[in-house]
C-alpha cells in the first residue's frame, strides 16, 4: 500500500516536472494528462472512488482534451531552455515553502472544527445526509457515490446551484470568445 | 473496497504488455526496406509541399469547451441519479433548477450559432 | 473465508480468458463483418482460407505481424508509438469491469469479471475518455495534414457523443440507483430496462456508433474522404492495434448495452427451460445480437457528413437525453 502510494506520487512528481521542463508543448500537455491521472489514482487510494472516476472523466478526459486541441490548433513552437530568471526563483521558493508547510502540517495533524455543523454520528444507508463522520466501512456500505450525493444535494446545495451559474457563465464566455467578429 | 480495484491494476499491466509486445514483435519480424518515397507522408501521390502544422477551424475549440461544461453537468447528474428516490420532490426541484440553467446555456449557444458547422 | 475471487491464480486465469476472448472476438468479428457485408451485397465473403473462411482472421493477423512498418520520417517518434498502444490498451482495459454473471458456489460468490468496482459505469466512461487521446495522438504524431485533420475530427466527434452516452446512461442509473454494473443487472430481474427506457436505449446505441467510429458516423476515417484519417500513416501491427481498438470498443459498447438495457446475464423469462442456460451464455448471445445489428447498420445506412454528424450529437441526442432524464427522474421520485 505504501509502495503503491510512493509509486503514484513519484510518477505524478516526474510528470509534473515534465510539464515544466519539456521543450515541446505537446509533451507538456501530455505530461499534464499523466499528472492528473496520477492524482485520480491518489483519490482512489484514499477511498474516494467517485472522485477517481470524476477526475478521469472531467480533468483527464475533457479539460486536458481542450488543452491538447489548443496545442494542435495553435502549434506553438518549441521553446528554448527555461531561463533561470526571477520567475524561476519565485517558483522554486514557492515550492519549497509549500512542501515545508505540508510536512509540518502532516506531523502535527490538521483538525477543523465541526461546531458550525449540527451533525450526528454515522447514519445508515437510508439516511446518508445527516452524518458528519465518514468512517470507511460505513461509507463503503452505503455506497461511495450515494454518500457523496447525500452530502452534495442537501448540505452543500447552494454551492451546487452556484456551480450551474458558473457553468452558464463559462458557456457564454466560450461563445463570446470565439465569435466571428466579421459579422 | 480498494482491494476490488487491485485486479484492474494487474489487468492494466497485461493490456500494456500486450500492446508493447505486439508492436515489438512486428518491429522484429517485419522487413525493413527504407526508401526516400516511403518517408513522405501520404497525399494521394503528390509530393507534400507545406508543413502539416497549420491552423484549423475554431469550432474544435468551441466543441471542446462546451464539452467540458456539459460533462461537468453530467457528472453532477450521476450521483443525483443514484439517490433520486431518497430525495423525492426536493431532488427533482433542485436538479430541475440546475438542468434549467444549463438548458438556458445550451439554447444560448445554439442560437448564437456556436454549434454550427463542426 | 477465502472465496474463489480472492485467489491470485483465479485472477490470472480470468485475465487470460478475457484477453483471449477479446482477441478472438476481434478476429472473428472482422470475419463476421466481411461475411455479413458480403451476404448483404449478394456475394460470398472470404471462403478460401479454411472451411467457410474461418481461418481468414488468423491469416490476416499473421500477415500484419510480418509487414513492414512504413512511417513518415518527420513523425514524432514517441507519440507515434503511444497512439496505437493507447488505442489497444484502453479498449481492453474498459472491459475489466463488465460482469458476465455472478454465481453462488457453495456459499462463495464468484464474479464473472476481472474487478468488481462500485463505480463501474463511471470507470468505463473514464477509460473511454482517455481512449480519445489515442485518435488524437495518431493524427498528431504522423505529421501529415490528412492525419491531423482526421485525428481532430475524430476526437471532436467522440467527445460530442460522449455526452449523449452519459445522458442516456443516467436514465438507467435513475432506475437502478447504483453505478455498479452488477447491481444494475440485478435490478432488471423483473423487467429489462429496455422496456422502461426505450428512448435511452436508442440514444445510447446510436451514440455508440459514433463512439466507435462506425458508419454512419465514420467520416473521419472514411477511405474516400481523408484516406484513413488518423491512421493513414500507420501500417502493419500498429494499424492492427488501432483496428483492434475499434472492434473491441464495439464489443465493449454492445456489452454495456446488454448489461444496462437487455438484462445482462438474466434469462429471457425466469422459468425453467430458460433457466438451464447459464448466465454468461445469455450475455454472449445478447452481445452477439447487438454486434450483428451494428454490422448490419454499417452496410445499410449511408455516411453522415461531418457537420450533420456534430449537429445530430449536440442538437438532437443531447437534448433528448436530458428530456429522458427529467421525465424518468420525475416519475421515479414521485412514485417513491
Amino acid at each position: 500500500m505504501t509502495v503503491l502510494f510512493a509509486v503514484v506520487i513519484a510518477l505524478a512528481a516526474v510528470s509534473s516536472l515534465g510539464v515544466v521542463f519539456s521543450r515541446q508543448t505537446i509533451y507538456s500537455a501530455l505530461s499534464l494528462v499523466l499528472t492528473v491521472s496520477m492524482l485520480a489514482v491518489l483519490f482512489l487510494l484514499l477511498n474516494a472512488q467517485f472522485l477517481f472516476a470524476v477526475q478521469l472523466i472531467i480533468y483527464a478526459g475533457a479539460v486536458m482534451v481542450l488543452f491538447v486541441f489548443i496545442v494542435a490548433l495553435l502549434s506553438p513552437d518549441a521553446e528554448d531552455r527555461p531561463a533561470l530568471d526571477l520567475r524561476a526563483v519565485i517558483g522554486i521558493t514557492g515550492v519549497v515553502v509549500v512542501t515545508a508547510l505540508v510536512f509540518i502540517a502532516a506531523r502535527n495533524g490538521i483538525t477543523y472544527s465541526t461546531n458550525g455543523f449540527h451533525g450526528t454520528v454515522v447514519g445508515t444507508a437510508s439516511d446518508p445526509y445527516h452524518t458528519f463522520n465518514f468512517p470507511q466501512d460505513a461509507v463503503n456500505n452505503a455506497g461511495n457515490v450515494q454518500t457523496v450525493a447525500g452530502q452534495l444535494f442537501t448540505n452543500y446545495l447552494l454551492p451546487f446551484e452556484i456551480t450551474s451559474m458558473l457553468l452558464l457563465v463559462a458557456a457564454i464566455g466560450a461563445v463570446y470568445l470565439t465569435r466571428r467578429s466579421s459579422r | 473496497m480498494l482491494s476490488g480495484y487491485a485486479p484492474i491494476l494487474f489487468f492494466f499491466g497485461i493490456c500494456a504488455a500486450f500492446a508493447v509486445l505486439a508492436q515489438f514483435l512486428n518491429a522484429a519480424l517485419g522487413p525493413k526496406r527504407p526508401s526516400p518515397t516511403k518517408d513522405l507522408p501520404y497525399e494521394s501521390g503528390i509530393v507534400p509541399r507545406e508543413s502539416a502544422r497549420r491552423r484549423f477551424s475554431v469550432s474544435f475549440y468551441v466543441t471542446a469547451m462546451l464539452f467540458i461544461i456539459f460533462d461537468v453537468e453530467s457528472i453532477f447528474l450521476f450521483p443525483w441519479a443514484t439517490i433520486v428516490r431518497e430525495l423525492k420532490v426536493f431532488g427533482i426541484v433542485e436538479m430541475g433548477i440546475f438542468i434549467a440553467t444549463l438548458l438556458v446555456g445550451l439554447l444560448y449557444v445554439w442560437r448564437k450559432g456556436a454549434l454550427r458547422w463542426d | 473465508m477465502i472465496g474463489p475471487d480472492d485467489l491470485w491464480w483465479v485472477l490470472l486465469i480470468k485475465c487470460g480468458v478475457l484477453v483471449v476472448f477479446l482477441l478472438t472476438a476481434f478476429a472473428y468479428l472482422t470475419l463476421a463483418e466481411r461475411k455479413i457485408s458480403a451476404r448483404i451485397q449478394l456475394r460470398y465473403g472470404p471462403n478460401r482460407v479454411g472451411p467457410f473462411g474461418m481461418l481468414q482472421p488468423a491469416a490476416d493477423g499473421l500477415k500484419l505481424f510480418f509487414k513492414e512498418n512504413v512511417a513518415p520520417a518527420e513523425r514524432d517518434k514517441i507519440l507515434y508509438l503511444v497512439g496505437p498502444s493507447l488505442a489497444g490498451g484502453a479498449a481492453l482495459l474498459a472491459y475489466a469491469v463488465i460482469p458476465w454473471g455472478t454465481n453462488n458456489w457453495f456459499g462463495h460468490v464468484f464474479h464473472w469479471d476481472i474487478a468488481h468496482v462500485n463505480v463501474g459505469l463511471l470507470f468505463i466512461l473514464g477509460v473511454t475518455s482517455l481512449g480519445v487521446y489515442s485518435l488524437f495522438l495518431g493524427g498528431f504524431a504522423s505529421n501529415s495534414k490528412y492525419s491531423l485533420l482526421g485525428g481532430l475530427r475524430s476526437s471532436a466527434q467522440l467527445i460530442s457523443y460522449e455526452m449523449a452516452v452519459s445522458f442516456a446512461l443516467i436514465g438507467v442509473v435513475i432506475l437502478s440507483g447504483s453505478l455498479d454494473l452488477e447491481h444494475i443487472v440485478g435490478s432488471q430481474q423483473g423487467l429489462w430496462f429496455i422496456v422502461l427506457q426505450p428512448l435511452a436505449f436508442i440514444l445510447y446505441f446510436t451514440a455508440a456508433f459514433a463512439e466507435t467510429n462506425r458508419l454512419p458516423f465514420d467520416l473521419p476515417e472514411a477511405e474516400t474522404e481523408l484516406i484513413a484519417g488518423y491512421h493513414t500513416e500507420y501500417s502493419a501491427m500498429r494499424f492492427g492495434l488501432y483496428f483492434l481498438g475499434e472492434y473491441i470498443n464495439m464489443v465493449t459498447v454492445c456489452s454495456i448495452a446488454t448489461a444496462l438495457f437487455l438484462g445482462g446475464w438474466l434469462p429471457l423469462l425466469p422459468f425453467h427451460p430458460f433457466d438451464w442456460i447459464p448466465g454468461p451464455i445469455w450475455f454472449l448471445g445478447k452481445v452477439l445480437v447487438l454486434l450483428f445489428v451494428m454490422i448490419w447498420v454499417r452496410w445499410t445506412l449511408p455516411r453522415l457528413r461531418y457537420d450533420r454528424l456534430m449537429n445530430f450529437g449536440w442538437k438532437v441526442l443531447m437534448p433528448l437525453g436530458l428530456i429522458n432524464i427529467v421525465v424518468t427522474g420525475a416519475v421515479v421520485a414521485l412514485r417513491a
